[in-house]
């Protein structure tokens, strides 16, 4: 019974020991940092009263020094949810510059990045004929993003981004849709620094 | 048929220096930059008038850039705008061209390295007009092409945010050279 005791208090005694063992969390530096993430991406487009879209959302940035990164997007589109489906497809790649903030762990930033939008439409009613099978079309686009990224591991990284998109698809026949949307990404990503 | 479009391009640009690719020295800001090549993207928003009406468009597009002397950068561009008429007609167009821009005003903020210039240059240009109303689908689209060639001036500011990073603005009035095509609603 007293081993017990004394087993029980050396290992509460140890217990600070190895706590302080730990390797204090050391800050990240951005420089040579390739990031990969990958996600499921809820947008909200105001086209139409509002549709929620989704889509799947991957991303490959290369941070050149400790502020500035260059970044590639491309966006698979799912579906709308609800009754109106207005797209068929509307993929998007994009392209640009960010400029990132980093502190201890987190490093939050912001970006602009051009870009093209392909876009399908369903078929639709314009006048009294039916478009069957509307052409996939190619609009430019304009975004502009902020997030912040948490690197809790070596070479992970938890992400969440909001990111505003601007353009217009100009169909063949009929009115023109502006592709005008606010799209969510959230998750898990990884990383690995150049020595 | 007119002989003029004017339009005015406001341009984003993001040039991004001394990629890995390219073997260049690490730039000093503040020192002589001459030679050095940059590569970027850029957003255009393009306004224009037709028919006394006006209208934007959005583009997306590339470049480099040549920085041909201390005071003198040089921007090689190519992009793509496309622009709703009224739910009436596309435009599409289709720019490659070069702008000089001499340094003549560099402010001293700081250490911020701004510099703002006057710019000037040529463009080819293709434009596509299609129509996007009327009983035509059964018919097929109807559409209009040209090309023609453009001169613009306007000017700018570059904000070099890092080493490796320039952020660019700058608002082009660009004057075609050519016959023009316009909508007329019957």
């Amino acid at each position: 019974m007293e081993k017990k005791s004394c087993l029980k208090i050396l290992i509460l005694l140890f217990i600070p020991v190895f706590v302080t063992a730990q390797q204090p969390d050391k800050p990240i530096t951005l420089n040579n940092l390739c990031l990969m993430q990958a996600t499921i991406s809820p947008g909200y487009m105001f086209y139409h009263g509002g549709l929620s879209n989704s889509y799947f959302h991957a991303t490959l940035e290369w941070c050149f020094d400790k502020r500035t990164s260059i970044r590639a997007d491309g966006s698979y589109f799912f579906t709308t949810q609800g009754e109106y489906k207005p797209f068929m497809k509307n993929h998007s790649l994009l392209l640009g510059a960010f400029y990132h903030f980093p502190k201890n762990k987190r490093d939050y930033y912001f970006g602009l990045q051009p870009g093209a939008a392909c876009v399908q439409q369903t078929s639709y009613t314009y006048g009294t004929t039916d478009v069957l099978n509307p052409k996939l079309k190619v609009a430019p686009i304009l975004t502009t993003t902020i997030g912040v990224n948490y690197f809790f591991w070596k070479y992970m990284n938890l992400f969440l981004g909001i990111k505003y998109i601007h353009g217009t698809h100009i169909p063949d026949y009929g009115e023109s849709i502006p592709l005008d949307e606010l799209r969510i990404s959230g998750g898990l990503g990884f990383h690995w620094q150049k020595k | 048929m007119g002989s003029l479009i004017k339009r005015v391009l406001f341009i984003l640009s993001f040039s991004i220096l001394q990629l890995s690719l390219i073997a260049q020295d690490i730039r000093d800001i503040n020192g002589d930059q001459t030679g050095y090549l940059s590569l970027g993207a850029r957003n255009s928003l393009g306004m224009f008038r037709t028919n006394g009406k006006s209208f934007t468009g959005t583009g997306a597009g590339g470049q480099f850039g040549i920085r041909i002397a201390k005071d003198f950068n040089s921007h090689y561009f190519a992009d793509w705008i496309t622009s709703n008429i009224d739910n009436v007609a596309q435009r599409n167009d289709f720019h490659s061209g070069f702008s000089m821009m001499p340094q003549l005003f560099t402010p001293k903020l700081a250490n911020s390295h701004v510099e703002i210039f006057p710019l000037a240059g040529i463009c080819i240009d293709y434009t596509k007009f299609s129509i996007t109303s009327g009983n035509n689908y059964l018919n097929g689209p109807k559409w209009l092409e040209r090309y023609s060639f453009a001169v613009q001036a306007g000017f700018g500011g570059t904000l070099p945010v890092s080493k490796d990073l320039d952020f660019t603005m700058d608002a082009h009035y660009m004057l075609h050279i050519g016959t023009d095509v316009e909508i007329e609603r019957n």
